[in-house]
């Protein structure tokens, strides 16, 4: 690995931005199939937000996050791709050239190559509150990274705001890490849709999805569609989650501190979300972790003049692609997170799939697998243990269309 | 105190990574080398990394992914030539030299 300076490369065949699981299985399979190829990753390690993963399967196996992002990382060392860790990629032009520079300073290197993947994954969406740029106040996803692969707990103690399937997953690797997690409570008010009715109706959509992480959400409750609003005005102040306090009609109402995090105060809400009166107290605690959801990252997309598309299936703007992340501009690709949050296993396919288009584009290999890596994408969608938006491969098809749709009759 | 996470239940050991000896704001501290400063601090119970522009009031690692910037420092011995880095990001080595960033040189 590179670990500092950048030097020019003159002509490879694939840049890949970021070393997340959608670039590191792109990576691979572009370098097996023949290809010279360059993996930038802003990080010290690859593995993205795969190599903190901790979960477990339906079938109650454990994801590892960090063996899978170690197992890849070999696999696309024995291919021989150029591995430039610390190094960050601000500027991609038409033609095409990366520029990239060391994270911790220094010149600038230019790349050349004849193809390009953005593979830069998603970001976390804040949640201001009151007290939230105190030191001991993290996302949920810092926890994340802290404790499965720096192995340093965020705090003693603390509380996790917001009830999503990240939240619930980092609460318990949390707890598995030695956190004396005190309970997971909603986010404040001022976040749309997070009373106890509403949050109550998108766990049981994505309770179908994920029958055995959500059985521990209380089991029947939950998975009888059309419950979810009786539920509500019948919901228990907390439900144990592996041993964790779920308190869905408790939230946050700011984060307590003069220069560090020493507590959460919390109210009691109602099912629709009033607040009742005289319930504030504060928990003592010094961190406090904030799930707000996430978003792709698509900047560089955006500074090539892409078109993006909003879709509510997606849950996103993002730059409009094929259905095996082709662009508007011959020899730019995407894949993974940039193009839609979705669980590492998806990534993944979307990788290989990237890169066996672009083996094709090179004219290497005539994609021949194309329609049944396809499906198999489908069937990893359908099945994911980890779905934060239901209705994401609709979105996806609407997308390719409006691609297919595009190449036959380009926008003035 | 640390808050390290000596052994995990599930998850495989890290490998074995040597110690690195580093200054933070003048104090001396032990982390492993490669680690993010940020992480090395925060398992030595510093949480203050820096303090903000106006206001002055304490940051910490919030996103600890490269992407909030509230992390930044300074590394190297010498002002003049300190390169400002992202605490989470930072990969510390011996020797390293860490400063807060304060106020308006942040
Ligand atoms: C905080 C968080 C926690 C998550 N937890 C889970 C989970 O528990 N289970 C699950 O299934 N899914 C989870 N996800 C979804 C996750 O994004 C996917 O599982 C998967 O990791 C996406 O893969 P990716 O390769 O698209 O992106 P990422 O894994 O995000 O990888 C992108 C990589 O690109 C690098 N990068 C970005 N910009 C640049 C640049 N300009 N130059 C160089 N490098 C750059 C980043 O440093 C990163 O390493 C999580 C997402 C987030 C944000
Ligand atoms: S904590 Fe966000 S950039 Fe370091």
């Amino acid at each position: 690995m590179n670990g500092g300076a950048v030097e020019s490369v003159h002509r490879v065949d694939l840049v890949v931005v970021g070393g997340g699981p959608a670039g590191l299985s792109a990576a691979a399979r572009a370098a097996e199939g023949g290809l010279t190829v360059v993996l930038i990753e802003e990080n010290h390690q690859t593995g993205g937000k795969l190599r903190g993963q901790l979960h477990q399967e339906n079938d109650g196996e454990w994801w590892i996050g960090w063996t899978l992002a170690n197992d890849l990382l070999a696999r696309v060392e024995r291919a021989g791709v150029r591995i430039l860790t610390d190094t960050v990629a601000w500027a991609i032009e038409p033609g095409w050239v990366v520029r990239a520079t060391s994270s911790r300073g220094g010149d600038a290197a230019e790349i050349h190559t004849r193809t390009v993947l953005i593979a830069t994954g998603a970001v976390e969406k804040p949640m201001p509150v009151e007290g939230w740029t105190l030191p001991g106040v993290f996302t949920i996803g810092g926890a994340q990274i802290l404790t499965n692969t720096h192995r340093v707990r965020p705090g003693a103690r603390s509380v996790v705001v917001g009830v999503d399937p990240l939240s619930l997953t980092i609460a318990r690797a949390m707890k598995l890490g030695g956190v004396d997690v005190d309970s997971i409570v909603l986010p404040p008010a001022q976040v749309p849709d997070s009373d106890p009715q509403a949050t109550l109706k998108r766990l049981g959509g994505l309770s179908k999805l994920a029958p055995y992480f959500y059985m521990r959400l209380g089991g029947a409750l939950m998975a009888v569609p059309g419950l979810a609003a009786i539920a509500a005005r019948v919901l228990p102040r907390s439900l144990p989650l592996w041993g964790i306090p779920l308190r869905l009609t408790t939230r946050l109402v700011r984060v307590v501190g003069d220069d560090r995090v020493t507590g959460a105060e919390v109210e009691t809400v109602r099912a629709n979300g009033a607040a009742v009166p005289g319930s504030r107290r504060v928990i003592r605690t010094d961190s406090v972790c904030l799930s707000n959801g996430l978003v792709p990252l698509s900047d560089l997309s955006a500074s090539l003049g892409l078109e993006f598309v909003t879709s509510d299936s997606v849950g996103a703007k993002v730059p409009v692609h094929s259905a095996t992340g082709a662009t508007a501009l011959p020899g730019l690709f995407l894949a993974g997170n940039t193009v839609g949050v979705e669980s590492a296993k998806v990534s993944l396919k979307q990788g290989e799939i990237v890169a066996g288009e672009i083996l094709a584009t090179l004219g290497n290999h005539p994609f021949k697998t194309r329609e049944t890596e396809l499906g198999e994408l489908r069937q990893l969608r359908a099945d994911s243990e980890f779905t934060f938006e239901p209705a994401i491969q609709q979105g996806h098809d609407e997308i390719a269309a409006l691609f297919t749709q595009r190449q036959e009759a380009p926008l003035p | 105190m640390t808050e390290r996470i000596e052994h995990h239940p599930v998850l495989p050991e890290p490998p074995a990574a040597d110690d690195a000896n580093f200054t933070f704001n003048g104090e001396s501290y032990v982390g492993r080398t490669g680690e993010p400063v940020a992480a090395a601090l925060l398992a030595a119970g510093v949480r203050e990394l820096r303090t903000s522009p106006v206001a002055g009031e304490p940051r910490g690692l919030y996103c600890g992914i490269g992407h909030c910037y509230e992390c930044r420092l300074w590394l190297g011995p010498d002002e003049e030539t300190a390169e400002r880095v992202r605490g989470c990001q930072a990969p510390i080595s011996d020797g390293d030299t860490y400063r807060s960033t304060r106020g308006c040189d942040s």
